[in-house]
C-alpha cells in the first residue's frame, strides 16, 4: 500500500536531500583536492565546515517541517474512545455470559430441591447438596471477578 | 430454545437440536465482517506497539546530531522528547486498540454452552421430576448448546465489531498517517548520520591522520579512540535506522490491514464469500508491507 505523505512532508524531504547531496559534492571535492595536495589540511577543514553548515541547514528543515504537521492528539482521542468501547463489550459479554451461568446452576439446584421434595432418598439428597454447593461456589467466583 | 430441543425423545432430540444449531448457523452467518480477518489486523496493531520500542533513541540521535552540528546545534532536544512521548503514547494506543479488536473477535468462553445446557437439563428435571442418565442424546445436546452458545455470542460480536470498525476507521487512519509522517521526517538526520555521516568523520580523521607529524604519537592514538568510537556510532545508527524503518512498515500494514476490514464491512456479500476474499487480501497484501 502506497503511502502518499503529507505535501509538508514530501517538500521538506526533497529538499533537504537536495542541500545533502549538495553537501557531499562538495566535501568528496574537498577530499579530491586535498588528495592532490590542492588543499592544505585547514583549508580542508574549512571546507568540511562548509559542508556541515549545508547538513545543518537541512537538518534544522526537516525539524521545522515536523513541527508544522497537523496535531493527532483529537484523532487519537477518538482511537482511545474505540478502545473503551471494545473493552467495555468484552465486560458485556463476560457478564451475559455469568449471568447464564448462574441462572443455569441455579435452574439446576432449584430442580434439584424440587426432586427431593417428591422423591427424598440419599441420592437425590447428595445431588441437591452438590447442585447448591455449585451454585454458591459460581456466584462466589462471578463476585470475586 | 428449550421447547424445539425436548420435542420428541431419544434420537428424535439429538436431531432436533442438531437441526436447530443448523438453521441458528445458516441465518447468523450471513455478516459480511470475518473473525479471522479481525485477529490479523489487531495482530498488526499489536506490532505497531512492540516496534515503538524503537522511538525512544531518538534522543540519543538528537544529541548526536548536535555533537556533530558544531557550535550551533540544529535538534531541539525538548521538542524531540516531546515527540517521542507523543509517538510511543499514541504507538501503543493502537497496539491497545489492536489487543481490544483481537480480544473480541477470538472471545470464547466455554461456560457460555455448558450454562445453555445446564438450563436445558435443569428444566427437564423440573418437568419430569426425574433424573435424566448423561446418555449419548444428552452429550448432542450438549454439544448443540454449545455451539448455540458461540453462535449467538458471534453474531452480537460481529454486529458490534462492525460497528467499532465503522467509527474508527477515519481516525485510525488519520493517526497512522500522523504518526507516519513525524517518523519519516524524524528519521532523515539519523539515515544521513548512518549512511553518510559518520563514515565522512572516519575519513577526515584518517585524512587528518595521514598528514599528522609521525611523532605526533599522543594524538594518534587519541584519533584511534575516535575511530573506534564512530565506528561504534555508525554501528548502533545504522541499526536504530534500521529499526525505524521496520516501524514504518508496521504502521502501513496496519493501516492496510484495517481499510481491508473497513471495506469488508462496507460490502454486502455472504460471509463465505468474503471471507476467502478478505483473507486472500491480507495474506496478499501484509507480507510484502512487513518485509
Amino acid at each position: 500500500m502506497a503511502f502518499s505523505p503529507d505535501p509538508i512532508v514530501e517538500r521538506a524531504l526533497a529538499v533537504t536531500r537536495s542541500l545533502r547531496a549538495l553537501a557531499s559534492q562538495l566535501l568528496e571535492r574537498a577530499y579530491a583536492r586535498l588528495d592532490a595536495g590542492e588543499l592544505s589540511l585547514n583549508d580542508f577543514l574549512l571546507m568540511e565546515q562548509r559542508h556541515q553548515a549545508i547538513v545543518n541547514q537541512a537538518n534544522a528543515a526537516i525539524y521545522d517541517a515536523t513541527e508544522r504537521l497537523a496535531p493527532i492528539a483529537e484523532e487519537f482521542q477518538r482511537v482511545e474512545a474505540a478502545v473503551k468501547d471494545l473493552e467495555h463489550l468484552q465486560g458485556v459479554l463476560k457478564t451475559v455470559t455469568d449471568v447464564l451461568n448462574v441462572s443455569a446452576q441455579l435452574l439446576l439446584a432449584v430442580s434439584a430441591l424440587a426432586l427431593m421434595f417428591f422423591d427424598p432418598n440419599p441420592g437425590t439428597v447428595a445431588a441437591t447438596a452438590s447442585a447448591i454447593f455449585d451454585l454458591s461456589r459460581t456466584i462466589r467466583d462471578t463476585a470475586a471477578h | 430454545m428449550r421447547t424445539l430441543i425436548s420435542v420428541g425423545s431419544g434420537a428424535d432430540r439429538a436431531g432436533a437440536a442438531r437441526l436447530v444449531v443448523l438453521v441458528v448457523w445458516a441465518t447468523l452467518s450471513l455478516g459480511c465482517l470475518s473473525f479471522r480477518s479481525v485477529t490479523a489486523a489487531g495482530s498488526i496493531g499489536q506490532l505497531v506497539g512492540a516496534r515503538a520500542t524503537s522511538i525512544p533513541p531518538l534522543l540519543i540521535y538528537c544529541d548526536a546530531e548536535n555533537i556533530l552540528a558544531g557550535a550551533t546545534p540544529t535538534c531541539p532536544r525538548p521538542r524531540v522528547e516531546l515527540y517521542v512521548k507523543e509517538l510511543s503514547a499514541y504507538s501503543q494506543g493502537l497496539a491497545k486498540y489492536g489487543t481490544a479488536l483481537r480480544n473480541l473477535a477470538e472471545y470464547s468462553d466455554p461456560r457460555i454452552g455448558e450454562a445453555l445446557r445446564l438450563l436445558t437439563y435443569g428444566g427437564e428435571r423440573l418437568e419430569g421430576f426425574n433424573l435424566q442418565p448423561l446418555d449419548a442424546t444428552s452429550q448432542s445436546l450438549a454439544n448443540g448448546a454449545y455451539q448455540l452458545g458461540l453462535l449467538l455470542t458471534q453474531q452480537w460480536r460481529r454486529k458490534e465489531l462492525k460497528r467499532v470498525i465503522l467509527t474508527a476507521h477515519p481516525h485510525v487512519t488519520l493517526v497512522v498517517n500522523g504518526l507516519l509522517n513525524r517518523v519519516v521526517l524524524l528519521r532523515e538526520p539519523i539515515k544521513y548520520m548512518a549512511e553518510r555521516g559518520i563514515a565522512d568523520r572516519r575519513r577526515t580523521l584518517v585524512e587528518i591522520d595521514r598528514l599528522a607529524p609521525v611523532s605526533d604519537l599522543i594524538g594518534r592514538q587519541q584519533r584511534q579512540n575516535q575511530m573506534l568510537t564512530l565506528l561504534q556510532l555508525e554501528f548502533f545508527l545504522r541499526n536504530g535506522h534500521e529499526a525505524l524503518v521496520a516501524y514504518t512498515k508496521a504502521l502501513l500494514a496496519f493501516k492496510r490491514a484495517h481499510a481491508i476490514l473497513f471495506e469488508s464491512v462496507t460490502l454486502k456479500k455472504s460471509i463465505g464469500e468474503r471471507d476467502q476474499e478478505i483473507y486472500d487480501l491480507l495474506k496478499k497484501d501484509l507480507p510484502p508491507l512487513l518485509q
